[in-house]
């Protein structure tokens, strides 16, 4: 979603200039010695750890099993984290370029959005059944097409909600502010790190945050896959647990959770914090806002005289390169730039719906001649019990957790307590938790057709949880005082206050939760441990077998009715119920 | 022969989408006019006259619908490289300090670092604010901020200064303060641009500022015509003379057909098919203006206006509101009551309500048409979707949404009719029932 899901907490710039960390000579220069030792760890462990990335493989070799050795995980965590931020990097990169695009140019706005809209909705490890045996084609031989297939699922999972979030945020920039950009002859260059880039910050980085959180699932995921009858493996994380699921050994499931979670708290603490506190500066608002965030890495960091010189020197050594990136990009005196759309609006968008139409039914077409209409019956008969089970787990995650939300967000010190925690919880990739619920469905026979809604709620729940509870922390307090005052309480407090007061952020919650629920039932109706397997009917066992023996169309056609399930729901339920949600409570 | 003006423009005409995309709105139409070397232009004109969209025009952030703008002789293509425009919001970046913000169009054309240091500095002395050089614009008043807005635009040595109604954001002590540093950076000859066309719906600071005030009507604009400010300056807003001009302008304002100078009104009074607008006040608002007028002899809108502590911008709206009611009248500077509105004063809070009911049904162009709807409906109900379809036709989206958030307001507060905003239908309202 393109909403920050917290309300943002601000910083006064001062706060941060007047925070010079004037410290004693000889403790500073320990500090930028540390920091010196620290970037060179870092640069030559990036190195080494990029270099393992083209290790030669066979796929026709009998893969080589994860060596579950505990001090090795520090090792795989290490190659998964690279793998995420490479990620990272990619979508944020696609997301800018694209994200420019849409936003200059109305006719690219109309053709991409809408391809953008639909491809958020296939289902991300469908992509990855597609995308392994290309890239395995394109670098043959070497473990860098599995590496890139990797970094494929993780882009997928995060950048079309990217693309969206730096399209709205450079869309809601004040007109008078880009009227002045124009007037004043702002070069392209200028434009994009003076203006859109510092205006599109605080979201970014917001949904960045969100973004990673969900990659690690995938890829986790992506580490250890089958496909076309081959299991492939990458060294990472998500790999040492399908070997210890293998081999059934619990314990090393639970180091490597262990693992993970000091992955996590550690990024946490060492990149966003530090990120979101500095992001900070680019408010558009000009009132000074309330409670900072606050980083101990960033107060170290601005307090390091030798960071400063080198940002200095930085600055001094770019002056050439960036008063040629303005010539470059200066603005033509004399523009034509008033060119009127060339087709209508209307125009565009009908063609977009044809074009679309007709691909789906030459698609539809393709997949009923080869498989038989039968089939593609049984695969929408297989839909609908998915989609129950995603709305159950929509449904059963808005009753557990919406009072939970209110009680944290209506007391602001909880909450600036707890959602951090939150947020770490909903990054903890929830495949790595199946293991364990896999053990007590076999030791107490509960079915998969009942245990897969948990699972798949594993990862979609905290959506919920984290969205409404930002919502409740957005009452505005005389609205709490008035609460207080007239004593509303019980049924009528839920409805004539909480629920009103939350719903336009329960709603961003449920969106979110019921597309991770989509993308966990490919995972989470189909689970092994060891040599036993438990399995239920639904679409996603019928994509993850598709995938596993390698029968594309019957894949396709999975894909097909997912992604169709997935943006009918969103276009029929959530939609007008987010609409009447803004018309109705809406300020 | 004369050297080419400055900026000129020739039967331009801005015209934009209605909300349904099947016509279009003409916001400004057959706009001639010049802008010389070393003059002050003041664009004076009521809400929707489009003195802002004609202003985007000169700078070339709005291509005309129709005709021609040139500058120096030379026909105008996109961003006019000649202007620099000083913003009602200050448009400041907040995250660059204010030199930063002040040299940023110094580093777009590629001067060196020490040069565009110099002249930011340079420029930011010229309205008082070397010392802040470091600062951030929150750090900064109001008035601070537009200071660095003016710095940025003198940074350019434009040949031609756009203020878009650059002292409204300001509260007025702050706003005379800065209006005074600049007319008195003008007078002195040490102004860094040529010519300054502003922006304004206050009066007196167009004549205090300028050397012509351009008149515009409303929907569309166009030219009412020109009053020449021939004052010396710096101006003494107490001069007798200069309270001559500010009530002849005062007039002109407030009575939209009163032909300015020789010039005879354009020729289509602007009175586009019974238009469907209504000015956006409240019922409320226009009965107190009532309660205030004088019985006899009617009250003098300058006046009104000092009592109840209005803007011009303010009041105008209300005056068009009692003039579509027939319940007031303005000649001459002057506020009378008709007939109906001395009787509405006097009626007791049921009879307000019930004559205002026969106002708005006899009178208002867009309530006639809903009434008849709801009349000839077997229900007694109409959609709302049904009247904004109505007005998109011609309006765009804004307008229309603000004429029918109008309607809801009117039609609800003097009980003609319910609105249910949740199911959009407008239904008749049975007089007498129980709520």
């Amino acid at each position: 979603m393109t909403l920050p899901p917290f309300p943002t907490t601000q910083v006064p710039l001062e706060a941060q200039q007047a925070n010079p960390q004037d410290s004693s000579g000889g403790s500073a220069a320990l500090l930028d010695l540390a920091l010196l030792l620290l970037g060179l760890v870092l640069v030559v462990g990036i190195a080494d750890l990029g270099s393992q990335m083209a290790v030669s493989f066979h796929p026709s070799a009998s893969q080589v099993r994860v060596d579950l050795h505990p001090a090795l995980l520090p090792y795989y965590a290490a190659r998964s984290c690279l793998r995420m931020f490479m990620g990272l990097g990619l979508s944020l990169l696609i997301a800018i370029t694209l994200g420019s695009v849409t936003s200059r140019s109305p006719v690219a706005e109309r053709l991409i959005l809408p391809m953008v809209d639909v491809l958020q909705s296939v289902p991300v490890l469908g992509f990855l059944a597609v995308s392994v045996p290309f890239f395995l084609r394109l670098f043959p031989g070497s473990l860098l097409g599995l590496e890139a297939a990797a970094l494929f699922a993780i882009v997928t999972s995060q950048v079309w909600n990217l693309i969206f979030c730096y399209h709205q945020s450079l869309n809601t920039i004040p007109a008078e502010l880009r009227e002045a950009s124009h007037v004043i002859g702002l070069t392209g260059w200028q434009r994009l790190t003076r203006l859109e880039l510092p205006a599109s910050a605080i979201p970014l980085v917001w949904n960045s945050m969100m973004s990673f959180a969900g990659g690690w699932f995938f890829v986790t995921q992506s580490e250890a896959i089958s496909v076309n009858n081959t299991d492939y493996v990458l060294p990472g994380l998500g790999s040492y647990v399908a070997s210890a699921i293998a081999q059934q050994r619990l314990d090393q499931v639970v180091l490597a959770l262990l693992t993970m979670l000091a992955l996590i708290v550690l990024i946490d603490q060492l990149f966003w914090r530090p990120l979101v506190a500095w992001s900070e500066q680019f408010r558009l608002d000009p009132s000074p806002v309330a409670t900072p965030t606050s980083s101990w890495f960033l107060d170290i960091l601005s307090g390091s005289a030798g960071l400063r010189l080198l940002t200095r020197w930085l600055i001094l050594a770019t002056v050439g390169l960036r008063r040629r990136l303005n010539v470059w990009t200066k603005p033509p005196l004399e523009s034509n730039s008033h060119r009127g759309m060339v087709f209508s609006p209307e125009v565009i968008d009908r063609a977009v719906l044809l074009a679309g139409g007709m691909a789906l039914a030459l698609l539809l077409q393709r997949c009923i001649q080869q498989v038989g209409i039968r089939e593609v019956l049984t695969v929408v008969g297989l839909g609908f019990l998915t989609f129950a089970r995603a709305m159950a787990v929509v449904g059963i995650s808005t009753v557990l957790f919406l009072p939970l939300a209110a009680t944290i967000g209506l007391r602001p010190r909880l909450a600036s307590l707890l959602q951090p925690l939150i947020l770490m919880l909903a990054s903890l990739p929830a495949n790595l938790l199946f293991p364990f619920f896999t053990v007590l469905f076999l030791t107490t026979g509960t079915p998969l057709w009942l245990g897969c809604v948990p699972l798949m709620a594993m990862g979609a729940q905290w959506y919920v949880l984290f969205n409404s509870t930002a919502g409740a922390c957005a009452i505005p307090s005389d609205l709490r005082e008035m609460a207080h005052v007239f004593q509303l309480s019980g049924w009528q407090k839920w409805r004539r206050f909480l629920l009103p007061a939350m719903f336009s952020t329960w709603i961003t919650g449920a969106i979110t939760a019921c597309g991770a629920a989509w993308n966990a039932s490919i995972v989470a109706e189909l689970v092994t441990w060891g040599p036993q397997r438990l399995r239920t009917a639904g679409l996603g066992s019928y994509i993850a077998d598709a995938s596993a023996q390698g029968e594309s169309s019957q894949l396709l056609l999975g894909l097909v009715v997912m992604a169709l399930l997935v943006v009918s729901t969103n276009r029929l339920l959530w939609r007008p119920l987010y609409h009447y949600g803004a018309e109705r409570y809406g300020a | 022969m004369a050297p080419d003006p400055l900026l000129s423009l020739r039967h331009v005409a801005k015209l934009f989408s209605s909300a349904d995309g099947r016509s279009r709105v003409a916001v400004l139409d057959e706009i001639d006019l010049d802008i010389a070397e070393g003059e002050v232009v003041a664009l004076l004109g009521r809400s929707g006259s489009g003195k802002s969209t004609l202003l985007r025009l000169m700078a070339g952030l709005l291509p005309p619908t129709e005709g021609l703008i040139s500058r120096y002789g030379r026909a105008l293509r996109g961003v006019n490289r000649d202007v620099a425009i000083v913003f009602q919001s200050f448009a400041l970046l907040p995250w660059l300090t204010v030199e930063e913000n002040t040299a940023i169009g110094l580093e777009a054309r590629g001067l060196s670092q020490t040069e565009v240091r110099h002249r930011a500095l340079k420029a930011l002395a010229m309205v008082g604010l070397e010392g802040n050089a470091e600062a951030y614009p929150r750090e900064l008043s109001g008035g601070m901020r537009q200071r660095v807005g003016f710095a940025r635009a003198f940074v350019m040595e434009p040949a031609l200064l756009l203020m878009d109604e650059p002292f409204s954001a300001l509260d007025i002590l702050t706003a005379e303060n800065l209006r005074r540093d600049i007319d008195e950076l003008w007078a002195g000859g040490r102004f860094p641009a040529r010519s300054i066309v502003i922006v304004t719906h206050s009066i007196e600071e167009a004549v205090l500022l300028s050397d012509r005030v351009v008149l515009l009507s409303a929907n569309p604009g166009r030219i009412r015509g020109v009053v020449s400010i021939d004052l010396a300056r710096p101006r003494d807003s107490d001069l007798p003379a200069f309270r001559t001009l500010v009530d002849r302008l005062y007039r002109y304002m407030t009575d939209p057909d009163m032909p300015v100078g020789e010039r005879p009104l354009p020729l289509e009074p602007p009175t586009t098919a019974a238009s469907l607008a209504l000015p956006p006040v409240s019922l409320g608002v226009m009965g107190d203006l009532i309660a205030t007028v004088n019985d006899d002899g009617g009250t003098s809108l300058a006046e009104l206006a000092d009592d109840l502590v209005l803007e011009l911008d303010e009041l105008l709206p209300i005056l068009d509101a009692g003039e579509l009611l027939h319940l007031m009248e303005v000649e001459e500077g002057q506020l009378r009551l008709t007939v109906a509105g001395q009787q509405l004063r006097a009626a007791s809070e049921e009879g307000q309500q019930e004559m205002l009911r026969t106002q708005l049904v006899a009178h208002v162009p867009l309530i006639r048409r809903l009434q008849a709807a709801l009349e000839a409906s077997p229900r007694g109900e109409v959609e709302g979707d049904t009247v904004l379809e109505l007005l998109n036709e011609q309006f765009t989206r804004t307008e229309a949404a603000a004429i029918f958030g109008t309607l809801v307001s009117w039609t609800r507060s003097c009980g003609l009719y319910r609105y249910n905003r949740e199911q959009d239908v407008f239904r008749l309202a049975e007089v007498g029932a129980d709520d």
